[in-house]
């Protein structure tokens, strides 16, 4: 049946329907761009509420009310980093005495005897034309640069740590009213779906959440058991900051290929300074090494599977732009966001191609 | 009479509307053997959906997720035919339901159900089913069994229709073999 022309939308209706929908767009992303420090809070909040469900959901299942088995669990959590606070306490505070007692300037010294002894040994393979450069000016030069650069910039970066605290205190009241009232947010958003869309979309919410869950959930459990892992191998090679360097590899790997080479260049660093040689590194760059082959090899494959798993381009992008917008937060939770919304996109796809069958 | 919204019980509407649903869901074999509070904890999960006279609830050969209870109104269940028509398999009303198949398995509709007047249906579906599993895992699987019990019966019933089906053929073969050798001595 041919359509007659004045069945068809005109033209100029159309354009207007474009032109509106592409404006509450741009304003939708203005407004998210305007408050991005305060979706950090929610994506914090979020991420956090994913990783604490399975514990309230099991306390709930025995018996206790939900907004008390929330309770315990953060009351839990609280006291728990309170008391390793209180008692790691002492250490840190040794190690940064014995940080400060570390004469510095011998390090140094050190690090330039072993740069200059390198220096000589590489210029001996070059030609006499390439030999009018050095690797200690080089390196001092670069350092001098840097140093300059932190003492200017400290007081600015405090200040930004500073700022960044109400945020990141938000995070935890985010998830503990995710956690109890997450359910019935998301129930009522999808009483809002006409008829005909209400089972798909039902099917199709739950079905994330699953998945969304499990990717969170993975990542976690994976980045706990790559910090528990670098700190004994830390501990046994006898780094001084094992604890800190640890945990830090372990949150740095929540970034794939990029997250490897922080921890590397952390620990490396941790063991120049602790004993004032190059071939320092050497000990926790093969800690590394076997870390990542037992996360790449075993770990990661039965906890977190291929399912999820993004190309290194759609990595790095994220990377960048979770850097840019966000800072060092960013850094850490553009990689997970990424792969949400790869499930989210799967999952959408997936229901629509089982409802398009259907209806053949 | 308007109600007075500081002094009259306008919650009282809310908790009919509420109590109405129990008394619903303990009409399905599937909730038969729940406590009244446990009735109270699924009433809070089941979705209340209503229909226009002539909207399609549920289309066959779609992915289905859970089942629908009639709290009021008439829906009519069909089946397409080969030739393109459609069968009539029943007409439902207030207190049946339809559906409960989709609670345990992936797929796709049986049957279309139409509305043919304006319905107030609950649906119980299958997501909310497996959260309730994971929260309350003793009313879970009371309600898990209740629906294995139901197909069951189902299934039970179907076996004696299709055993009687059988006999009533062997019948008409043995009859109409009589019939062949008395008129062929």
């Amino acid at each position: 049946m041919r359509i007659k022309d004045d069945d068809k939308p005109a033209l100029s209706s159309e354009i207007v329907k474009a032109f509106v929908m592409v404006s509450i767009a741009a304003v939708a992303c203005y407004t998210l761009y305007s408050v991005r420090r305060l979706l950090i809070s929610f994506v914090l909040g979020f991420l956090t509420a994913y990783v604490l469900n399975p514990v309230v959901d099991w306390l709930e299942a025995r018996g206790t009310r939900r907004i008390l088995a929330i309770a315990c669990v953060f009351a839990v959590l609280a006291v728990g980093g309170l008391g390793a606070a209180v008692l790691s306490w002492p250490m840190i505070t040794g190690q940064i005495r014995s940080l400060e007692s570390v004469s510095i300037g011998q390090q140094i010294t050190m690090v330039k005897v072993q740069l200059s002894e390198l220096d000589t040994a590489l210029k001996s393979y070059l030609p006499e034309a390439w030999r009018n450069w050095s690797l200690v000016e080089i390196a001092t030069r670069k350092a001098a640069a840097v140093q300059e650069d932190m003492i200017r910039g400290a007081p600015g970066m405090l200040l930004g740590l500073l700022s960044w605290a109400p945020i990141i205190g938000l995070a935890p009241i985010v998830a503990f009213f995710i956690l109890k009232s997450g359910r019935s947010v998301k129930r009522s958003l999808v009483e809002l779906a006409p008829n005909r869309y209400f089972e798909p979309l039902l099917n199709l919410l739950h079905k994330i959440d699953c998945q969304v869950g499990s990717y969170i959930r993975g990542q976690f459990t994976e980045a706990c058991i790559v910090a528990a892992m670098t700190i004994i191998g830390l501990r046994i090679i006898g780094l001084n900051y094992y604890i800190v360097v640890g945990a830090l590899v372990g949150a740095a790997n929540i970034i794939p290929y990029f997250g490897y080479v922080i921890g590397i260049g952390v620990s490396s660093a941790a063991a120049v300074l602790q004993h004032g040689a190059l071939d320092a590194a050497i000990g926790p760059i093969a800690v590394l090494v076997v870390v990542q082959l037992i996360d790449n090899n075993i770990i990661g494959p039965v906890i977190i599977g291929k399912s999820v798993s993004l190309s290194p381009l759609t990595i790095m992008m994220s990377v960048l732009v979770g850097g840019q917008l966000f800072g060092v937060i960013g850094l850490l939770v553009a990689v997970p966001v990424t792969g949400i919304m790869k499930v989210v996109i799967t999952m959408v796809h997936q229901e629509m191609q089982r409802y398009s069958v259907s209806h053949r | 009479m308007a109600l007075d919204p500081l002094w009259g019980n306008i919650f009282r509407h809310r908790s009919a509307g509420r109590e109405a649903a129990i008394e619903v869901l303990k009409g399905v074999p599937l909730f038969e053997e729940l406590t009244h509070r446990e009735l109270v904890r699924v009433e809070r999960i089941v979705h209340k959906r209503h229909y226009r006279a002539g909207e399609t609830i549920v289309r066959e050969n779609e992915p289905g997720s859970g089942m629908y209870i009639l709290c009021s109104g008439t829906v009519e269940i069909h089946q397409a035919t080969r030739d393109g028509n459609h069968r009539h398999l029943a007409t439902l009303g207030e207190g049946d339901f339809f559906g409960e198949m989709s609670l345990l398995d992936e797929e796709t509709r049986a049957a279309s159900a139409v509305a043919t007047e304006d319905c107030d249906l609950l649906g119980f579906f299958k997501p909310d089913l497996f959260d309730l599993v994971e929260r309350d895992p003793r009313l879970g699987l009371r309600i898990v069994m209740g629906v294995a019990r139901m197909l069951s019966l189902r299934l039970r019933y179907t076996n004696r229709q299709l055993r009687e089906i059988q006999d009533s053929a062997i019948r008409a073969r043995q009859t109409a073999g009589d019939e062949e050798g008395a008129a062929n001595p």
